[in-house]
């Protein structure tokens, strides 16, 4: 869709392995891991609780790095901006959700009065209208993620990186920040990489999932998920017999991940 | 509400029982008045110390003295702290001193203001600031320290320059450490300007104190040990206020003026 003048990947992850100490002992979080992200596309990544996914995505953010392997970020990604949306919203609980959501213009340098409005509009679109002057020790936690990604989506990034920002929120809202969300990061070819435990979630947004197995985390399988029915609807994408039989797929995958005595 | 009335009523039986001893103990004999004198002379005292004896003068010297000295002090003392977080390398080579300069007997070193500054206003404040730099300085690097680093990770997941990270996480988030460490020194900063009156001065109330009491004048003293609680409260009172407005300093000093307040 907009694919680069080079035909070089976004984000080109090779065999990265991460190891951390633990007093004696060694734990391993991820083992081998490859994958390529092209320009503009939506990267889901799914795995049980622990195993190393938040890691992956701190790596990718260049907040730790791989003990062993390449991470390559294309320098157009860099130089358009990067925005980590952390799994605890970490909100700054000085500023108020406005000030929150503006961070990421203000560190670009492009706050002015159109995009600040822009912001509000967002942040209305997310049903937070009311809350623009609230601290965010007097939000939800749903509410914090919200705010967390109006604040990575509106700094315009070319590269996002969420990590489950969408965990804390009820069913019926989610549905709806997830149709949103797809749109904005297709409408502003976001290159995204997005980490979930939630398989239907990952189903609707992405073009390409990668499963990921238990402690140590390793990629066991890989899908391009094409939804026969609205793909861009959260709702009504779930028709689409692909759906059902991904979600089955995927959750066989993950079965395979932590056998369960029968 | 009922409680607390009787609270407050029993809290003023026992200073009004504190008194009253006091004025008979002070009474009792002549050898007694001469050590504790007695809350009547005392305030007839601090009456003729306002009227003829300049009161207010020595009081505002002491109180401008102390707080120069406090605001000098949080400031010099803040803005290195805070700064030392800006270099790690610079950090781990001050440490020890950092730790050193905290336990330092400020004091000890009073007579050599003198030298260093003279016997005018300048020594007083340079006292003042130097029992409370130290402290500031301690207190905000454990504040700047101390800022949790899931903040700084958001910062840094978007690129953002150290100095960015030091203006937009770490001013702000170890503001409270900085404002609370001012509350702190408000004893220390009065203390300063205090012992610099001991030492040389002609005015200030720690100069009404030294003379009075080489005349055995009880009642003068206590009469000026009233006005130093007065200042201290009132300091105390100055730096609660600014504490309280934590809030609007913030906004002040991190947050872009168009983004005080909007219009939805």
């Amino acid at each position: 869709m907009t694919a680069g003048q080079d035909s070089s990947p976004a984000v080109a992850v090779d065999r990265i392995c991460k190891t951390f100490k633990s007093g004696p002992e060694t734990v391993t979080a991820l083992s081998e891991v490859s994958f390529k992200v092209s320009f503009g596309e939506l990267f889901c990544v799914v795995g049980p609780s622990g195993c190393g996914k938040s890691t992956l995505l701190k790596l990718l953010a260049r907040l730790l790095s791989p003990t062993a392997g390449r991470i390559e970020l294309n320098p157009r990604l860099i130089a358009g901006g990067i925005a980590y949306v952390p799994q605890e919203a970490s909100l700054l609980p000085w500023r108020n959700s406005l000030q929150n959501a503006c961070l990421g213009l203000e560190l670009k340098g492009e706050l002015n009065r159109a995009r600040v409005r822009s912001v509000l509009d967002s942040i209305e679109e997310y049903g937070l209208k009311g809350f623009e002057r609230s601290l965010p020790g007097e939000l939800s936690g749903g509410m914090r993620q919200r705010i967390s990604v109006i604040r990575a989506l509106e700094s315009s990034p070319q590269l996002m990186l969420c990590d489950e920002p969408f965990s804390a929120i009820d069913f019926v809202t989610r549905l709806d920040l997830n149709t949103r969300f797809k749109r904005m990061c297709r409408v502003n070819a976001i290159t995204t990489i997005f980490v979930t435990h939630n398989i239907e979630e990952a189903i609707f947004l992405a073009d390409e999932i990668v499963v990921m197995s238990g402690r140590p985390g390793r990629i066991v399988a890989s899908y391009r998920p094409r939804l026969s029915i609205a793909p861009e609807n959260a709702v009504k994408s779930r028709k689409s017999p692909e759906f059902s039989d991904l979600f089955v797929r995927i959750w066989n995958d993950l079965k395979g991940v932590h056998e369960e005595p029968s | 509400m009922k409680n607390r009335v009787k609270i407050v009523a029993i809290q003023i039986t026992i200073a009004l029982m504190f008194f009253v001893l006091w004025e008979v103990i002070g009474r009792a004999s002549s050898t007694a008045f001469f050590f504790v004198g007695t809350p009547l002379t005392t305030l007839s005292e601090l009456r003729q110390l306002i009227t003829e004896g300049h009161f207010v003068l020595h009081f505002l010297t002491t109180g401008f003295e102390a707080l120069s000295g406090l605001l000098i002090g949080t400031l010099v003392g803040s803005g290195a702290g805070l700064a030392l977080w800006y270099s790690d390398t610079t950090a781990r080579i001050a440490r020890p001193f950092v730790l050193g300069l905290g336990t330092l007997p400020v004091f000890a070193f009073a007579p050599l203001m003198i030298v260093w500054f003279g016997i005018g206003l300048k020594m007083k404040v340079a006292l003042a600031v130097f029992s409370t730099v130290f402290v500031a300085f301690t207190q905000s690097h454990r504040g700047a320290t101390s800022v949790s680093s899931e903040y700084i990770d958001v910062l840094k997941g978007m690129n953002a320059t150290r100095k960015q990270i030091f203006a937009k996480v770490i001013v702000p988030g170890s503001l409270d450490w900085v404002l609370s460490s001012m509350r702190l020194n408000v004893g220390f900063g009065l203390l300063g300007a205090f012992i610099g009156e001991f030492i040389a001065a002609n005015k200030g109330l720690g100069f009404v104190i030294l003379r009075a009491a080489s005349l055995y004048n009880v009642p003068r003293v206590m009469a000026a040990a009233i006005g130093i609680t007065i200042l201290a409260i009132t300091l105390d009172r100055m730096a609660q206020a600014v504490e309280n407005r934590r809030h609007a300093i913030i906004q002040l000093i991190s947050v872009p003026s168009s983004l005080w307040r909007h219009n939805c």
